[in-house]
């Protein structure tokens, strides 16, 4: 097992793998200071950056340019849990 | 017992009496359902790290070996940015239609804001870590997938389940190996998906099929019928969550548990004036507010959330009763009065049982 600084480390790096695919996310999160969550529906092209968390990794990859986004959503791109991206081509 | 349809394989593989899950945010429920034969699973975002390993050890130490579990709100996508530049996205209307809720309603300004956890990542692998060094029995993620901890769960003797509210989550989880995958349909309190749960159990079903991963049905789950329902859509069981809401045990206020048992299924709303996003909550001054003509439409996550931070600590601080709200799903409407947790438990098994003895044409099962 990591050392303890190691699983709360974040590291943001380039993925061209993954960079300019079309994507569909399941996205939400806990809302704080609450008992409530609440899910979030994204769709729009992967921008390449990915942010990795800890040991063992929890991936996140960076969506923008949306095709849908949540009404009202002021934000040009959102990290995604990539267990919850889902590849147009997949 | 042989033959007995409750029977199922969530309680061959986790010693369970009956397949009924408990979700409570009540440590005492967990205690209750679990001593009656169920399972129960705290939630617990939010809890520091050192609350959720004081109330684990809690529940073990009224449960023994028996199966429980923690349920965390994994984020599933989150937006990046300090709160000063998020602030600045706040439009200048929906900061004056706060400022008049407050005014007009009496609603006084909060003492104590409590502190909001800096990194919703960070906070929830810190509690991960307690999970597993306390080797809890079950790790429920409420909302993004967990497959991302399968073998760290399962090294340590964690169990891991996911809610879903899609078929796609749950054939990617199935893939991952999920033990238990949770279909939650629309009718269920807080963070509902959009596909009734009439529609989801069944195709989540198939999706599982082959696999070790077992189903469980939620949404809208208030009775034996939806018990025996749900077995018979091929759920190992049910995961249930409004009905623990009005037991002795909840820490619900009581006024709320009063109101649940008045509610009509109407009366379980979904509103986006906590969050931003629709969440199904007992109605409420708070929901029916930004409904009202000149309203503005609530402001997407996390802005609303922060909108509305203060102003929801002032109404909980000073006790507005009828501005106050909790989550809750259409099973409102099979709440009729407030009870043992344990006597909800022994009554889902009684009514289940006489369903599938009315649909069998005779007892289905012997002593």
């Amino acid at each position: 097992m990591a050392d303890v600084d190691d699983r709360y480390r974040t590291e943001v790096t380039y993925d061209a793998s993954v960079a300019g695919k079309r994507a569909e996310a399941d996205g939400g999160s806990h809302v704080p200071g609450t008992n409530f969550a609440a899910r979030q529906s994204f769709a729009g092209l992967l921008t390449g950056r990915r942010m990795t968390q800890g040991d063992p990794p929890w991936e996140f990859l960076e969506m923008g340019d949306f095709t849908e986004n949540p009404e009202g959503f002021e934000h040009n791109v959102v990290w995604c849990h990539e267990g919850d991206v889902y590849l147009d081509d997949e | 017992m042989q033959g007995d349809p409750l029977h199922t394989r969530l309680c061959d593989e986790y010693g369970c009496e009956v397949p009924i899950v408990a979700f409570a945010h009540t440590k005492d429920v967990i205690v209750a359902v679990v001593n009656a034969g169920g399972i129960g699973i705290l939630g617990a975002s939010g809890q520091a790290p050192d609350e959720l390993r004081s109330n684990i050890n809690w529940i073990r130490d009224r449960v023994g070996d028996k199966a429980f579990g923690i349920d965390l709100l994994v984020p599933a996508s989150f937006v990046e940015g300090n709160t000063e530049d998020l602030e600045e996205l706040i439009p200048q209307e929906h900061r004056d239609f706060v400022e008049a809720l407050h005014n007009t309603n009496t609603i006084p300004k909060p003492t104590d804001l409590e502190e909001q956890s800096p990194n919703l990542i960070k906070r929830a692998r810190e509690s991960l870590d307690v999970i597993f060094e306390e080797k809890v029995p079950i790790f429920a993620s409420g909302l993004g997938s967990p497959a991302f901890v399968i073998d760290e769960a399962h090294a340590a003797g964690t169990k891991v389940w996911g809610l879903v509210g899609l078929p796609r989550q749950a054939r990617r989880q199935v893939e991952a190996g999920v033990d238990v995958i949770i279909a939650q349909g629309y009718d269920s309190g807080g963070h509902s998906g959009t596909v009734g749960t009439f529609t989801l159990v069944p195709e989540v079903v198939e999706i599982a099929e082959g696999s070790d991963t077992l189903v469980l049905a939620a949404g809208g789950v208030s009775n034996g019928r939806h018990l025996a329902g749900a077995l018979a859509m091929g759920a190992a069981g049910i995961w249930t969550g409004t009905i623990w809401l009005a037991t002795h045990e909840s820490e619900t206020e009581m006024f709320l548990k009063q109101r649940i048992i008045d509610a009509k299924v109407e009366d379980a709303v979904q509103s986006r004036a906590t969050s931003g996003k629709p969440i199904r909550q007992l109605r409420s001054n708070w929901s029916e507010t930004w409904k009202q003509p000149g309203a503005p439409a609530p402001l997407q996550m996390p802005l609303q959330g922060m909108l509305v931070r203060e102003v929801q600590a002032g109404i909980k601080e000073a006790r507005m009763e009828d501005w106050m709200t909790t989550p809750a799903g259409q099973a409102v409407v099979g709440i009729h009065e407030i009870k043992p947790a344990a006597e909800v438990v022994y009554s889902l098994v009684e009514k289940a049982m006489e369903q599938f003895d009315r649909v069998a044409g005779e007892p289905v099962a012997g002593d």
